[in-house]
């Protein structure tokens, strides 16, 4: 027996939004339930009820008889008390709730027994990014305000040069980094203005620039990085700090955005008055905060009004004034999450408080409150990476914990009999093989040191060794070893036709004893590992560096080397790159 | 063999005796295939000894490596040998999928044969283009690059790209191959068998060639063994060492060839040899287009590509030789802890000064042209 998702036409004034679109209607029956629909639901959103009679859904006319008929049924905004009263006990709704804030509507859903879904209590995990209507209401709003900027703003954003007279970008500043300042960001720059935007978490310097933004970062140590990923309140020495950066702001761009928010609390208080007296006349701020208290002291919400000179926009529905756009993609959000709480694809939900997605999003469970969920564990940003210390190595290729000491070199299973050769080297030098190793079909002996010499002469001169052709000389770093060096020789027997890869142990400064004079082969190999790793080969015939230049500073290849090489050094302290380089010339003359 | 006698380095602003003189040659050499510097100690013409240096193509391949992870990886081994990727792309997925004990389906291994030895034609085209056109005669290298140009459309068909193929995945192939695309390549077979033909009659008894090539650069079988040669270059010397014979990977083991080898050791030897191997090549190609199994292309992979902890090395045939790859995992990062390429084309151009010693300075063009290196193989 298929379930029916019931739309309703929203109530709110001014809402033009609706829960499901034509096209998505298609995909909920394909999943197996019945939508019903209710007449002029999506008119304010140019969604005739013919196309989504043609997807298949059915058409109610009152709104009584809507909710009468749903199993589940989908909104944008919370119910009234009114739709409430007409919800079916032990039925599930979906629609935004903001629970902390609506604390007595939700104890209303509660008495009616029924099951809620709070769409802005989707957590911030990345498996639930699909159904998060809240980053894909904010990326609207954030488009939006620019729209609603330019539209007040009475010059162009893009810069001209004309037959008329030069005209300047506009210059536009977003005040929070999230997926609405981005989205803000995005538009603007695309529209031709200078966009800078600031935001308490460092680590969103990048997106900023990705989206074709200047990162305005405010000189304080403090890390701004809240749970989930969203911002927390800052020290009041930040505070200061940052006013000073938004008061210089304010005196050279054409139009602030704000979009800073903290969950839970009120909005922050980031441009006083006197910025605002500060600005050009005729620019323009669009407060997306209004709703929460505004970003701006002069914020009237809900409003657009003028200030000294300066259009302060308040507006709370810019995602409703995008309604076509925001209901598709509230719409699919929707969906995703009826994916989720229908598996089956029977066309009945399923609400599974074992899955972390469904249990953060529901708040009421047949009748009992259910919020508020577990707090989020995972921080929704990855750990921005630890200043320098200044001339050291860069965070990245800080030591690890747990730094690994090499391969584990498997002793061989049971049943795998080491081929003869090796035996005979054991018989003909004893204890210059310290170990015989077996893995993925590799034999690999490990060779002391001091002792790599004779051992290549004997894998090359022993008849039923003849290991005459050295394939490879390489090295791998180990740096939490004394020994730091693994040096490797892939060996290769052009008449057994057979491999053999022998290992050795050496220190950094290590004499070890080149195996040239046995392998010519060997020549640029051991050039190479010397030339990347630094091994001190003695006896080599002919050791210079060989990829490096030959006035290279250290060897690529360790580990402790920097992947973007010598450049942060050279940019950070020219002086000490020049005097590195000197004392080797020195060296040199005499 | 001792060269540390044999070869002392070239110095800059050494004195050098009145009688000799140094001249570079490169890095911007049009015969230097890239970027290649060789300095040259010549009495008269004669060429007394030779110094390479390399490096000017260096960009760190094997550190980047280290930091990308493992499927990314596969993209970075087209840049090596640029005119032969499709033959890195392989060696460096079996070694993965040796790390990990994938097995990998027959039908993905038919695929990378053909692919492989498609390859080893496209590269040996260019090898004989550049080469006789190092040595004189241009005709070849316009012939050569007319039938290279259709294995690049053959490429582009499979994955879309004519030189930079990322063409392999971890576990088997990308995509299947698009149909009726094994009838193109038996087509090209039926092509290239007529064009090995035409390229014979331009050089393998024109006198000029036999000229600038017979008796210039030979090295014996053992001694070329020792300075490390492999592919073609040792197989010249009558070395009979193929990896793909050897030590078989892909479906290597179910495909019917010979390995020819020549007999003198010199440049022409090696030449003959790459004009055999096309032949072999078309052979292969022809069986295991004619014997594709049906399947699956792809093996039991997972989502994330983490092989267990340990090292290995596993080598394959490249057009230039043993092209090898030895690789670290240390079982937790999805980054090779170390990833080393043995390139052929640096091992090969080792024995550069050794091959050139005693000729002309015109010899040293021919030279590098029949070890058959690229350079960004060779500094990666």
């Amino acid at each position: 027996m298929s379930q029916v998702i019931g739309v309703p036409r929203e109530t709110a004034a001014g809402e033009k939004r609706v829960a499901t679109v034509p096209e998505v209607a298609a995909k909920l029956i394909k999943l197996g339930f019945k939508v019903a629909v209710q007449s002029g639901a999506g008119d304010a959103a140019n969604f005739s009820d013919e196309t989504y009679r043609a997807a298949g859904a059915e058409i109610v006319g009152d709104a009584a008889r809507l909710w009468a008929q749903a199993d589940i049924v989908f909104k944008v905004r919370g119910p009234t008390p009114e739709e409430v009263g007409l919800m079916r006990e032990g039925g599930t709704l979906v629609s935004f709730i903001w629970p902390a804030q609506n604390p007595e509507l939700l104890k209303q859903l509660a008495a009616r027994k029924v099951t809620v879904l709070a769409m802005d209590s989707v957590p911030r995990i990345s498996r639930a990014q699909k159904l998060d209507a809240l980053s894909s209401m904010a990326n609207i709003a954030g488009y939006r305000a620019v729209i609603e900027a330019a539209h007040h703003f009475g010059r162009f954003f893009t810069g001209q040069i004309t037959a008329a007279g030069k005209v300047p970008p506009a210059k536009v500043f977003v005040i929070g980094a999230g997926v609405a300042g981005l989205a803000a960001i995005g538009a603007a720059a695309g529209l031709g203005a200078i966009v800078r935007a600031n935001d308490t978490r460092p680590e969103v310097g990048d997106q900023v620039k990705s989206m074709g933004g200047e990162f305005v970062s405010v000189d304080y140590q403090e890390e701004g990085s809240g749970v989930g990923g969203y911002a927390k309140v800052m020290s009041e020495g930040f505070l200061k700090a940052q006013a000073a950066v938004f008061a210089k702001q304010a005196k050279d761009v054409d139009i602030i955005i704000t979009t800073a928010l903290i969950p839970g609390r009120p909005a922050p208080r980031l441009i006083s008055a006197e910025m605002v007296r500060s600005m050009k006349p005729g620019s323009i701020i669009v407060d997306m905060a209004a709703e929460q208290g505004g970003n701006c002291e002069l914020t009237e919400p809900h409003q657009v009004v003028v200030k000294h000179g300066v259009t302060i926009i308040g507006y709370s529905d810019l995602p409703s004034r995008l309604a076509r756009q925001s209901s598709t993609l509230y719409a699919t959000n929707l969906f995703r999450l009826t994916e989720e709480l229908c598996k089956a694809k029977d066309g009945v939900v399923n609400v599974n408080m074992d899955d972390e997605v469904i249990r953060g999003t529901t708040v009421i469970k047949d009748g009992r409150i259910t919020w508020p969920p577990p707090a989020p564990r995972l921080p929704a940003a990855p750990a921005p990476a630890a200043r320098p210390a200044a001339g050291g190595a860069p965070a990245d290729h800080a030591p690890k914990p747990a730094a690994p000491t090499g391969p584990p070199d498997p002793p061989p299973p049971a049943g795998q009999t080491p081929p003869d050769f090796i035996g005979a080297l054991q018989t003909a030098l004893p204890g210059a093989v310290t170990q015989v190793s077996y893995w993925v079909g590799d034999w690999t002996i490990i060779v002391a040191a001091a002792r790599i010499l004779d051992v290549a002469r004997h894998l090359r001169d022993a008849p039923e060794a003849a290991f005459d052709l050295c394939s490879d000389v390489t090295a791998s770093d180990w740096p939490s070893r004394a020994e730091r060096f693994d040096v490797i020789y892939c060996l290769y027997s052009t008449r057994h036709r057979r491999r053999l890869r022998v290992k050795t142990k050496v220190a950094e400064d290590q004499p070890f004893a080149s195996v040239t004079a046995v392998w010519p082969a060997a020549n640029w190999l051991e050039r190479e590992v010397f030339d990347m790793f630094g091994v001190n080969f003695t006896g080599h015939p002919d050791r210079r560096r060989i990829l490096m230049p030959e006035d290279w500073q250290g060897y690529p290849q360790r580990k402790d080397y920097p992947l973007e090489g010598p450049g942060e050094l050279l940019m950070e302290n020219p002086l000490d790159w020049l005097k590195l380089r000197q004392a080797r010339e020195e060296a040199d003359i005499e | 063999m001792n060269s540390h006698v044999q070869t002392p380095a070239v110095r800059h602003g050494a004195m050098f005796d009145t009688n000799e003189l140094v001249i570079n040659m490169g890095p911007q050499h049009p015969s230097t295939h890239g970027v290649l510097r060789v300095v040259l100690r010549l009495d008269g013409e004669k060429v007394v000894d030779a110094d390479v240096v390399i490096g000017y193509l260096h960009r760190g391949i094997e550190k980047l490596s280290e930091n990308r992870n493992w499927t990314q990886i596969i993209l970075l081994t087209d840049r090596m040998d640029y005119v032969a990727a499709a033959t890195s792309n392989v060696g460096y997925c079996q070694t993965v999928e040796k790390l990990m004990s994938l097995e990998v389906p027959r039908r993905a291994r038919y695929v990378r044969t053909i692919l492989c030895e498609l390859q080893r034609i496209a590269s040996h085209c260019l090898w004989l283009g550049t080469h006789a056109m190092d040595i004189g005669a241009m005709t070849v290298f316009l012939y050569a690059f007319r039938e290279r140009e259709l294995i690049l459309d053959l490429f582009e068909e499979f994955c879309g790209a004519r030189l930079t193929y990322n063409s392999m995945r971890i576990g088997g192939l990308p995509q299947d191959i698009p149909p009726s695309w094994d009838k193109k390549v038996l087509e090209f077979c039926r092509i290239m068998d007529q064009k090995i033909v035409e390229y014979e009659e331009l050089l393998t008894h024109n006198r000029i060639w036999l000229e600038r090539t017979k008796g210039v650069g030979v090295i014996a079988g053992p001694e070329a063994v020792a300075v490390g040669l492999s592919g073609p270059a040792l197989r010249g010397s009558g070395v009979p060492r193929d990896v793909r014979k050897d030590e078989p990977y892909a479906a290597y083991d179910e495909m019917e060839f010979d390995v020819p080898i020549g007999t003198a050791g010199d440049t022409y030897d090696r030449y003959l040899v790459r004009i055999e191997e096309f032949r072999q090549s078309l052979r292969i190609i022809r069986q295991a287009t004619g014997g594709l199994p049906e399947g699956p292309i792809v093996g039991k992979v997972p989502r994330l590509i983490k092989p267990p902890a340990g090292e290995t090395y596993h080598a394959i045939e490249s057009p230039k030789g043993e092209l090898g790859y030895f690789i670290v995992s240390d079982g937790k990062a999805t980054n090779p802890y170390r990833f080393r390429v043995r390139p052929p084309s640096f091992c090969n151009l080792q024995a550069l000064p050794r091959l050139v010693r005693g000729h002309l300075v015109a010899d040293v063009v021919a030279l590098i042209g029949s070890i058959d290196i690229v350079l960004g193989e060779v500094d990666r």
